[in-house]
């Protein structure tokens, strides 16, 4: 089935995705007290506590350290969420792959969406947080939705591939959880770029996650414009990922009843 | 056999040669160390389920698929329904097809039997708006009554079959696929799947229909399909392909 078809049969599709979104983030706090609100709860006793450790236990030369840690920790834990839940949506839905024929993308997207929509609610945060400390918006942050579409669709592509891997060598979900350690440590998220050593810089700028993260940093901490040529260039290597994480994802999808 | 193009329009499911082998693993594994451990082995064998089946079936006709146990119907159903694929051979379907294959739909058995109404039904493409008319209707056929808002994981199975059942045949699809659904309830239920059954046929809705009963089979089906080591051993009507089918079984 080519291309056009598959997205006209998502189309039709759209209610279950929309039902799988819905129960992804009704799901997830069913039956807690708070429920939706820990949205929000968890990343801001997050804040809280690195204001706490970096204001009084350890000092850092950057200025504003636990907003300028935040900014970029908000983005890599639902870029990480997006992998780990992204990873096992096919291999944890066998009741519904073997007894109900849907588009088998829907998944991953229902997991893409909603993480996203949680995403935005932990914006909130971001901002509050912002303001608090003095660091105070600017117009830049309009921006931000190029930045975030960026990080989304490298995400989705990635997601394609181990989500349909992972129905086949289940070692994948087990594995996601150092990888993901090793890779936030590659990223400016603790230090900054300029912090790293100048032979190793374009060995480290190959990670796309930093360009995003980068771009996160110009906005909302430094105010001035991301640097677009580098978040284009990821931008374009998100959507070959994507291209090639459908093709593969296409493949293996056949089997997926079978195999789950 | 030469078939006209506008005849085509007729047929509502079409089979062609089409070819299914399991690989069956001595000892699964879903890892990599295990499966590397295997290679060279010769650990896995290939199971022929279904070979060169082809048949075409009308619109508005009610097929029963009957053989014994392991003879490859659940397999044929599942491929009509496109969860699994053949490995060679087309199948071809005409219309909206809903499905009751191994009991259940796929529900989220942390959801109430509502909420699993509208997250069944939207796996037939219905959104809020399109259910909400019928939901009366689904609860009611349902009898679940007051269970409706609890968790679908507190039902007992024959609960989880009526509510599956009621949903499948009221989502206004063309074509119905059911397995051996019937078994499950009781006798006052399958009565009343039964002749909610032949109302949707009287409204020419296609039916593929598993089962081991054969009064079912006889009283509700035009048609039948004798599948035998994965082989269609005999197509036509009814009481013919029953008798022939009784006769060998020694019934």
């Amino acid at each position: 089935m080519g291309f056009i078809n598959k997205i006209k049969e998502i189309y039709n599709y759209r209610h279950m995705l929309a039902t799988l979104v819905k129960q992804d983030i009704k799901g997830r706090y069913k039956g807690s007290f708070f429920g939706f609100l820990w949205t929000l709860l968890n990343p801001l006793f997050m804040l809280l506590v690195y204001a706490i450790v970096f204001q009084f236990v350890f000092k850092s030369d950057i200025e504003n350290y636990p907003i300028y840690l935040f900014i970029c920790l908000m983005p890599w834990n639902a870029f990480s969420n997006m992998i780990a839940t992204g990873t096992v949506c096919v291999s944890n839905n066998a009741s519904i792959l073997k007894k109900v024929y849907f588009p088998r993308e829907v998944l991953p997207l229902s997991v893409i969406i909603s993480n996203v929509i949680q995403y935005f609610f932990s914006l909130v945060i971001i901002f509050i947080a912002l303001l608090v400390s003095g660091v105070g918006i600017s117009w830049y942050a309009l921006l931000l939705p190029i930045v975030i579409l960026v990080q989304v669709v490298f995400a989705f592509g990635i997601v394609l591939i181990l989500s349909a891997a992972n129905v086949y060598v289940r070692d994948i979900q087990y594995m996601m959880s150092p990888i993901m350690m090793i890779w936030m440590y590659a990223c400016p998220i603790l230090y900054s770029v300029s912090m790293v050593p100048e032979k190793w810089q374009n060995i480290y700028r190959l990670n796309p996650m930093v360009s995003i993260l980068e771009g996160y940093q110009a906005l909302l901490y430094n105010k001035t414009l991301p640097d677009f040529k580098s978040l284009g260039i990821v931008f374009a290597v998100s959507i070959v990922i994507c291209i090639i994480g459908y093709l593969i994802f296409n493949k293996l999808q056949r089997r997926f009843a079978e195999e789950v | 056999m030469a078939k006209k193009k506008n005849k085509s329009d007729d047929i509502a499911i079409s089979v062609k040669n089409v070819t299914k082998e399991f690989t069956v693993w001595e000892d699964k594994s879903y890892f990599l160390k295990e499966r590397l451990g295997h290679l060279g082995r010769n650990k896995k064998s290939k199971h022929l389920v279904l070979d060169n089946i082809s048949c075409n079936i009308k619109k508005g006709e009610s097929v029963a698929l009957i053989g014994v146990n392991g003879s490859g119907k659940s397999t044929l159903l599942k491929l009509l329904n496109k969860i699994i694929y053949p490995e060679k051979g087309t199948i071809e379907i005409n219309g909206k097809v809903s499905s009751m294959i191994e009991l259940g739909a796929g529900f989220n058995t942390d959801f109430t039997g509502r909420e699993n109404i509208y997250f069944n039904a939207s796996m037939y493409g219905l959104g809020k708006k399109d259910v909400d008319p019928i939901i009366d209707k689904i609860i009611d056929f349902s009898e679940l009554g007051s269970f409706i808002e609890t968790p679908v994981r507190t039902y007992s199975s024959g609960m989880y079959m009526r509510l599956a059942f009621s949903i499948a045949v009221n989502v206004q699809a063309d074509i119905l696929l059911i397995d051996e659904i019937l078994a499950v309830g009781d006798a006052h239920f399958q009565a009343k799947c039964l002749s909610k059954m032949k109302e949707l046929k009287a409204q020419g809705k296609t039916m593929v229909f598993v089962s081991h009963s054969v009064d079912q089979v006889k009283s509700f089906c035009d048609r039948a399909l004798w599948i035998k080591d994965g082989k269609l051993k005999m197509d036509g009507n009814t009481d013919t392909v029953l008798n022939e089918y009784m006769k060998e079984q020694g019934i």
